[in-house]
């Protein structure tokens, strides 16, 4: 592996497009290389950032209707769509069977990375919730003294998914609260836990509200966004679409300011201080 | 036995047909913008792709998902490049370093920029980059980063093999690149605007 081969094999590569064997090979000499370390980066940056671009043009909220007005009912209609879409699709399918989703760390932010996999760790090994409840409070009591810090309450609903419950988590040197969501059939984890000593990806790709930015990141089949508030960190991870997540990010966001312009007595506390 | 049970499970109602599809609007309209260009002709595009969809689909061989997704897409891939393809600007149009220099200085923001306006900034950038693609390039790289698709979704969609589409991939995606990589997405303009905010720093 020389510098030219990792430049042809850069997109295969965050694509997760490559073999175990050919991945190794890549990350080995990103190890050793500077260069080709910041190429990949920026790479990977960008066309994150790109994703969000585009995933901001939203269809008209009537366009559905306009075109459901306008459809066949799928009988006996005149009209002929060509051949079949799937010639060479079983090669295709083999061409790409040995793709896995691989992780890989050019630079390793761990704050990225580590989420994702406990989520994966967690989806895979089908168990349960530490405590299901679809109460905000009850959950936040559950938290109470496990946790060494204080909780914002969790949203219970936010547009597609809601909530199910929560875990305790350990990484990164700390205590982690996961609020446990429910989207379809698939499960969302909001982490949450204390930004001290981390190293904090920039924060690029995409504004969720007033002052608050989030960086997303795709990693082993899931998307992952992360953003920094008050000391903390919110590390959002599901099987969710660019565009499906930042919404939600942004959905939680405007749910947790609003708790704490209603609740909130923060502000006077440091005056008094 | 077999083969019919094969066929039953496969066969769609078109009411599942109806909710496949209705949950791929999103994606195929982002998709149709960036290809049309603009928001009238986006529309129309996807109106156009779901009613050949809706004449055609019990007779169409659509597994799952993914499949529906790939097969939609293909339609639109299609009609576009029956319907817009000619009045589409001159894609063969590409900037040169100094005109792209030029675009990133009058678009860098210069003092104290909210979020949203460095965002916006990028925003302009990223699709103007996609909107200057070759066109072959474009449509890979559109339904790539619109629709995350995959690879082999991609080839389906537009009717070319697997290595074909990897290829125009990369090449689209390099040229985004380097048109691209002095706009940082973050506002951090690269060295461009560093003198500016350097004046600021320096006490
Ligand atoms: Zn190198």
């Amino acid at each position: 592996m020389n510098c030219r081969d990792i430049e042809e094999n850069t997109h295969a590569f965050l694509d997760g497009a490559l073999s175990d064997m050919q991945a190794e090979a890549i990350r080995h000499h990103l190890g050793a290389c500077a260069a080709c370390r910041r190429e990949v980066e920026l790479a990977r940056t960008l066309e994150s950032a790109v994703r969000v671009v585009v995933a901001e043009d939203k269809p008209p909220e009537n366009l559905w209707n306009r075109i459901a007005g306008n459809l066949a009912d799928g009988h006996g209609s005149k009209r002929r769509i060509r051949g079949s879409v799937w010639t060479g699709v079983a090669a295709a399918i083999a061409l790409l069977a040995l793709a896995t989703v691989q992780s890989f760390l050019a630079k390793p932010v761990a704050v990225v990375e580590v989420p994702v996999s406990e989520m994966r760790t967690f989806v895979e090994s089908r168990r349960p919730l530490d405590v299901a409840t679809t109460d905000p409070q009850q959950l936040l009591a559950w938290f109470d003294g496990k946790v060494d810090f204080r909780l914002p309450p969790p949203p219970s609903t936010v547009k597609p998914v809601r909530l199910v419950g929560g875990r305790l988590c350990y990484f990164l040197d700390r205590r982690v609260a996961s609020y446990m969501y429910r989207h379809g059939d698939r499960y969302v984890s909001l982490y949450i836990f204390s930004e001290s000593g981390l190293e904090i990806p920039e924060r690029v790709s995409a504004s969720l509200a007033q002052g608050v930015s989030a960086s997303v990141h795709r990693r082993e089949g899931f998307t992952h966004v992360v953003w920094v508030e008050e000391g903390f960190v919110y590390s959002l991870v599901a099987d969710l679409s660019t565009e499906e997540i930042v919404d939600l990010a942004r959905g939680m966001t405007a749910q947790f300011k609003e708790s704490k312009h209603a609740g909130g007595s923060r502000m006077s506390v440091q005056v008094l201080g | 036995m077999a083969d019919l049970v094969e066929r039953l499970r496969k066969r769609w109602t078109r009411e599942k047909f109806e909710r496949q599809t209705r949950a791929l609007l999103p994606g195929l309209y982002r998709a149709a913008y960036r290809l049309a260009g603009q928001p009238a002709d986006a529309e129309d595009l996807v109106h156009d792709t779901y009613v050949k969809a809706f004449a055609a689909y019990d007779r169409a061989d659509i597994r799952g998902e993914a499949d529906c997704r790939a097969w939609l897409t293909r339609i639109m891939v299609n009609t576009y490049r029956d319907r817009y393809r000619r009045h589409q600007r001159s894609p063969e149009v590409q900037r040169s370093p100094e005109e792209a220099e030029v675009m990133s200085i009058e678009g860098a923001p210069l003092a104290d920029p909210a979020a949203r306006a460095e965002d916006s900034q990028f925003a302009r950038a990223a699709k103007e980059a996609i909107d200057g693609l070759p066109e072959d390039l474009r449509i890979v790289v559109v339904l790539f980063f619109s629709q995350e698709m995959s690879y082999r979704e991609i080839a389906e969609a537009v009717d070319c093999p697997v290595g074909t589409v990897m290829s125009r991939l990369y090449r689209g995606r390099r040229l985004l690149r380097e048109r691209l990589q002095d706009h940082a997405p973050d506002g951090k303009v690269a060295s461009k605007v560093d003198s500016n905010t350097k004046l600021k720093v320096v006490r």
